[in-house]
Formats: structure tokens, sequence, C-alpha cells
């Protein structure tokens, strides 16, 4: 096979946007694949012998909205539903907080301004955002916990911990640790979406259809240069070489697994430490909690 | 009494008195008041037992600004801090661990556990001096309180600074502001002995484990006082902290400053939206054309001014101001000196900062049980012996021990008033703890002097027994320290100002709100 100019290594979200976005600039494309199928976490996860859960990872709103603006597809907007709470026995719906939303808005305006090189117009840009109200917000709360956040709103106990909850857990932190706010306030207006299979399907046939080639089951053993240039081997063995190597892993999994020893000179130091396991459960019938809840109408 | 004093000043502790030593300087005439019957607030020395003088409250200096010390000839007025040689832990079966402020000597120390990390720990030390003389730049100045010229000023002259950083040193600086102690410690070194007393350095006076985020930059802290070492920067005043104190209020006092203590301050008269003077506890009212408060911000306003003269955003902010103290001191008057079992007899290693430190894993356990409002069963402890160094504060042949205790959470799980059964059960575990370490030293204890966060409240106005007058946590620093518009050592309230460690840059003894709030007032030529 010929070489292609750009390989792609994973076919998770991140790894089939680059693959249509690069595709359609020209770019000889070819995603590598570890798994059977693509879609990485969001893929449909299949359990038991007739049971499968729609991806781990919810879509924050809007997500799609940026993919249709930046690589020109048109994705039906997901299906979206509000969180459900149970406490006692009994569901409710959690709250959104339109003030962490609006200011987790402005945070990711911030955020989204590359710092390197940081030239004048870079430096202007942060001025309209920094201008805003919510500058003063942000300041006060990105170091704080979630619970001291929380407690500057009128929130019912039973909303104070649903709210809490689900944020602090995706880091190995406590809800009382400091700058959990942080994660709070980036997944401020992040409602769970149930529309990931219909995303990575639009995505994958988005990027076919320019010409990337997809491959599954093809797991990369490492990345490596020589003499001749950047290459990934393959299980077997065989080195496919690229101009350009493009790894969607978690930096951790690059630098143990994938990269070469004799690449890594200086890496930052990068932890990723797991906190969370998933328990899916296939069941005859809904929980009563579950039907009463508007939230629960739309499951996929 | 006199109505016509430019500035009545409440409350003589360290800031206080350096922010009246500036305005007399100037040529203002200046009143202290001081609740207590001693000078210092918390930086103060007590003969609290026949004999025995402790640094009830404050034990070590490092932070005090040189800039003060030779604007107001603090060495004539006796400031004399003699340095401390040597940062000594305690282990259960090796023979612990004690870093000197000679290189080599703590090379071979450190190398024992590592050679790793007693090769890491030069570099360490020079990357963390170089950032925290930036950090010690960013205290020396005003904070910026929004874009005034002033403000700008300040920018630019903080721009070379940040420019002459590599960019490794950059990213470690941003590193040192979100990381956890242990989380940097992490990246230079590997043995737990070493990372252990390090990190403990992280959450002095804070309520946080040496695993929550955000406790590296305390680090920072320790590495701001002197520029040619670690150990160097710290050191015991001549004659306790208080002495620290009293030269700052004769250095008032010789520009004229009246100082009177035994005089409490119950409220500051306000009128019009302005300070016009303040009532003493006897009744007595003395108006002045500034008022500048050493107490905390909620003590300052809530307590003296009341909520009713503020504005709604002001009492917000205060509400939202954090205290969370989380230490206590334990004091004893010894007829002898403490026998560690890892390196038993008397040496040097007393000499300097003992530290109680002898895991990560200690530390962080200590910290869960305050968590749930309880002190730790077994804390952290920081132990000094001054007496060693300064004969004169104990009789001869006896000694006085200093230690600070973390963690003593002010909130306990019964309430804050049930410190005052708890006092005594947290004074034993402090002496059980040491005594894993050195056995009997029951034996040479003489007296024993207690302090819950409840005592340091209630002895030392230190709202919830914080240390610092408010966490020294990132969203309550710099133009944030106590709250977005009050940064400026201003108050809502005009003519009530704010000089205490509640303002920027905050806690330790550096007695630099003092200074720069002094100075804030001398631009507005009051």
């Amino acid at each position: 096979m010929q070489n292609p100019e750009v390989i792609i290594i994973g076919a998770g979200t991140n790894g089939l946007a680059a693959a249509v976005a690069l595709s359609k600039a020209g770019m000889d494309t070819l995603v590598l694949e570890k798994r059977a199928v693509s879609g990485g976490l969001s893929a449909y996860h299949r359990f038991g012998t007739k049971y499968r859960i729609p991806g781990f990872r919810p879509y924050p709103d809007g997500s799609t909205d940026m993919l249709n603006k930046a690589l020109g597809i048109t994705f039906p907007q997901p299906t979206s539903a509000n969180s459900t709470g149970l406490w006692n026995g009994d569901s409710f719906d959690i709250e959104t907080l339109p003030e962490l939303a609006d200011a987790g808005k402005a945070l990711k305006t911030l955020l989204s301004i590359p710092l390197k090189r940081a030239s004048l117009r870079n430096k202007m840009a942060w001025l309209p955002t920094l201008l805003q109200t919510q500058t003063k917000d942000l300041a006060r709360w990105i170091p704080l916990s979630c619970v001291d956040l929380l407690s500057e709103f009128d929130l019912c106990e039973k909303q104070y911990s649903a709210l809490t909850a689900p944020l602090y857990t995706r880091t190995f932190a406590g809800p009382k640790s400091p700058f959990g706010a942080l994660q709070m306030l980036l997944h401020a207006n992040r409602n769970n979406s149930n529309g990931h299979a219909v995303l990575i399907q639009k995505l994958e046939a988005a990027a076919r259809s320019n010409g990337a080639v997809i491959q599954t089951g093809a797991p990369v053993k490492q990345i490596c240069r020589n003499s001749s240039g950047v290459h990934v081997l393959m299980q077997d063995k065989t080195p496919i070489y690229a101009r350009f190597i493009l790894a969607t892993c978690s930096p951790a999994m690059l630098r143990n697994h994938l990269l070469n020893p004799v690449l890594i000179s200086r890496w930052p130091p990068v932890r990723s430490r797991g906190t969370c396991a998933v328990l899916a459960l296939a069941m005859d019938q809904l929980p009563g909690w579950l039907t009463s809840s508007p939230a629960c109408c739309k499951i996929d | 009494m006199s109505s016509s004093w430019d500035a009545v000043i409440i409350g003589g502790g360290h800031n206080g008195l350096v922010c009246a030593a500036y305005l007399a300087r100037a040529g203002h005439k200046v009143l202290v008041l001081e609740r207590r019957e001693v000078m210092g607030g918390a930086a103060v020395s007590e003969e609290v037992f026949p004999g025995f003088t402790f640094s009830v409250a404050s034990y070590v200096i490092s932070l005090f600004r040189p800039r003060i010390i030779r604007e107001l000839e603090l060495a004539k007025y006796g400031y004399q801090v003699i340095p401390m040689d040597c940062a000594f832990q305690p282990l259960h079966d090796q023979r612990g661990l004690a870093r000197w402020s000679d290189a080599d000597r703590t090379y071979s120390e450190i190398s024992r556990y590592s050679r790793h990390d007693a090769e890491n720990y030069h570099d360490f030390k020079r990357t963390l001096t170089r950032l925290g003389r930036i950090a010690a730049q960013v205290i020396s100045r005003p904070a910026p309180t929004g874009f005034s010229l002033q403000d700008l000023r300040t920018h630019t002259e903080m721009l070379p600074l940040i420019r002459d950083l590599e960019p490794h040193e950059l990213q470690q600086l941003v590193r040192l502001l979100t990381l956890s102690a242990v989380d940097f410690l992490d990246e230079w070194f590997e043995s737990d002995i070493l990372k252990a007393p390090l990190s403990a350095s992280g959450i002095i006076g804070t309520f946080q484990g040496v695993r929550s985020p955000g406790t590296a930059y305390v680090l920072l802290h320790h590495y701001m006082g002197e520029l040619d070492g670690a150990f160097r920067s710290w050191g015991f005043a001549r004659g306790g902290t208080g002495s620290v104190s009293l030269a700052c209020a004769k250095a008032a006092q010789a520009h004229g400053a009246v100082i009177r203590t035994e005089a409490e301050v119950t409220q500051v008269r306000v009128r019009n939206n302005r300070a016009t003077g303040i009532v003493l506890a006897g009744g007595e009212e003395i108006s002045a054309r500034r008022i500048i408060s050493n107490l905390d911000p909620r003590r300052t306003l809530h307590g003296l001014v009341g909520a009713v003269h503020l504005p709604e955003d002001t009492v917000n902010a205060l509400a939202h101001f954090t205290y969370r103290g989380s230490s206590g001191k334990v004091n004893l008057a010894l007829d002898g000196l403490p026998d560690f079992t890892c390196r038993p007899g008397i040496g040097d290693h007393l000499r300097g900062d003992i530290a109680i430190a002898p895991s990560v894993d200690y530390l962080e356990q200590a910290f869960d049980e305050a968590k749930y409002g309880a002190f730790s069963s077994r804390p952290f402890i920081n132990a000094v012996i001054p007496s060693l160094t300064d004969p004169s504060i104990a009789p001869p042949g006896k000694h006085v021990i200093s230690c600070f205790v973390q963690y003593a959470p002010y909130d306990l799980a019964e309430g804050h008033e049930a410190w005052s059964l708890q006092r005594e059960a947290f004074g034993q575990t402090v002496l059980d703890t040491l005594e894993e370490f050195a056995p009997k030293l029951r034996d040479h204890i003489e007296h024993m002097q207690i302090l819950t966060p409840l005592d340091l409240e209630r002895d030392f106005g230190l709202t919830e027994g914080n240390i610092f007058h408010g966490e020294l946590s990132l969203n309550q620093l710099l133009f944030q320290r106590p709250a977005w518009g009050m940064a400026g050592y201003r108050t809502p309230i005009r003519n009530l100002w704010m000089c205490g460690s509640g303002t920027h840059p905050g806690g330790g003894v550096m007695g630099a709100s003092g200074e720069l709030a002094a100075k804030a007032l001398l631009r507005e030529r009051i």
C-alpha cells in the first residue's frame, strides 16, 4: 500500500473529525483504529448477547454546531435531556445554573485563545472576554472547590449534592478539593445528549467520502523514526511511513506505550489518574423512578 | 483627649505598628490602640510562666521585608534575627533526615535515602529560589486593583521579571500555582521521606491536605526570604517574635506615634458613609481623620462598622471570604532537652526546625480527620527550641519548645465551642505524638500552654483561628484580597482603611501589608 501523507492513530470523535478536516484539505489520510469498530469512547459498547450502550461520553450542547461549522457537514441535532437525580427513592430534574453556564462560556472563550507566541493580536483577543462581568466571577470561582462554589447559590440539599457529584468525579479529587469549580464551569452547559452513534456514523462517512482510509482492528505497536522518516510499526512489525502522525490517545498512553523511548527527550509530566468505572445493567423492565422521569424518555 | 489625630490605628500587631511607624515618620500624628496589655498581636513574646518567654503565636521569622527593616531602621530598635541552620525530621527507625544550610552536608544526608533526590535537591532549591524572587517582587508591591495608572506601572515593572524566565521556569510557575504540593514534588523527588517535610510547608495554615490542588505555591513562600539559600531565610527573633513588633513600636514612637495598650475599640463611628472616629470599650470616643484597622476584614467591617453601613456587595463578599483555621499551638517549658531516638543526644539538629512529618500518607491522614471535624490523632507538628539559640528566653539550663500543630479545625463536629472541652486532649495528643519520636519528653515538662483555634480567636482576634487573617487561597490573593475593589487597603467606608494580613499580600510575619497600606495612604496626602 502506498504511504499516506498523514496517519491518524485512533478513530474516536477527535480522530474522525481530524480525518474529515485533513482529507477535505486534500491530504492523503489513513486512520488506524485498534478496536473492531470506530468511535472510541463514543462507540456503541456491546455487552451480553443483545445489549449495547451508546458510548460513555455525553456530548456538550452546541458541539455538533461547532462540528457543522468547522467541517461543513450537517449533523442532526442530538436529542438532549436534563439530568435526573435520585433522592429518597424519588426522582427529580437537576437544575442548571445559568450563571455558571455563562461564566463557563466566557472561560471557554478565554481558553480557546492559544497561549504560545502571544502576539499582540492574541492579547487583544482576550480583551472583550476579559472585560465581561464574568471575569470577576471567574477569578474568584476557579480556585474554589465544587462545594464552595455551589454554596454561593441558593440551592436545596438535593440539588446541591446532585450538582456536585457528577462534576468532581471526573478528576482525582473530592467535592471539597480546590479547583473543582474549574471542572464545574467547563461542564456547566453540558447536558446529556444521546447522539453519539449518529455523530460517529456521519463523521466516518464524511471522512471516507473525502478519500480518507479508515482501518479498524489495526492496533499500532509503536511510533518510530529512522533515516527514512517517521513511521508507525503495526503489531506484525510492518512499518507504515507518513509525513505526519497524529495521535489521538492520551499523552500518558503515547509516552508509555506508543513512543519509541528514543523520541522522548523532554516530556512534560502529565498525569492520568483514572477514577471511575462503568456498570451497565441489562434489565427486563425499567425501574419506576426512571419511567416516571422526563429525562429517560429519550434513551437510545 | 486630643481630637486632632491624623490617623488612629486599631490593633497593635506588627502590621499596625509598621503602618504607624511609616505614617509617623512622614510627620503625621498617629495613635495606635491595642486591646491587650502587650503589643504585637500574634507576633508577641510573653513571659507566660516565670522565667520562660514564649513566642506565644508566631514563632519563626523569614519573610519580614528587608525594605522595612532598612527604611524604619529597625536594627537600631532591637530587631535581630538569628538564622536557623537546620531542618530536622525525626523518623521511627532510621537516623532521621536533617537538611543543613551546608549543601554538601545535606547532599550526604539525602543520598542515604536516594542519590537521585540528593542530586535533584540543589536544582530544586535553585529553581524555587528563582521563582521565589518573582513572588517576592509581587508581595513588595501593591496589588493591581484595576486599570489605573498605578496598576499599569505595577504591571510594567513585573514584565522584565517574567521575561527573564526560561520557558520551563514559566511552566513551573504555572504548575506551582495549580498543583498539589505532593504532585509538584513528585516531579523532582522519589523519596517519600524527603517529600513529606517539603510538602508540609505547602499546608501550613490552610485547610487543605498535601494532596489538595493549589498547595504547591505555598512552597514558594519558603524561598522568598533570603536569596542565598533556603534555610538561612528562617530564623528566630532574639527575645522571641514579639521583639520584632517591639522594634516596630519603638520606631513608631521615635517618630512621635502614641501607643495605648488595654484600649479595646468596640466601634467605628460612621456618618454619611465616612468614618469619623472610634469608640473605646469604656465609652471614650476618639475622632480622627483616618481610621486604619489592623484587624481582619470580617472583624473590621462586620464587627466594628456593622453591616447596616455597608453596601450589599461588600456584605456578600465578606460572607464568601473564608477563614477556616486549621492549626493550634502548644508551648512547653522544659527542664531539659528532648532526646530523639533516631538521633540521640544534644546536637545541632535540635537548633533548627523540627518537623513531625514522617511520610506523605501521614500528613494526608492527618487531614482526613480534620475534614470530618476532629483534630488529627497524629498531627503534623513543626517544633522549634528557640532557647538553644537565644538562652535569654528561659532560665539557665531550661528550655522552651514551641509546637505549631496542624490539623486542629476550628469547626469541630460538635461545634467550635467544643474546643474548650477538648483543649486538654488536644495537648496530650501533641505530647503523645512527640513522645513517639522523643520518649520521656513528659518527664521534662514544667509548664504547658495549649492554644486551640478557639483560643487563637479569643486571645488574638484571629477569626476562626486562621493565622493569616483569612485563607491564603488563590481566590483570596492579590487583587482579590480581601475582595474585588478592596485590594487597595480601602474599604467602602471613606477614611476607613485596612492594613492587616487580610489585605494583600497576606499572612506570615512580613509587615508588607502595613507598609503598603501606609504608602497607599501617604500617596493620598492625608
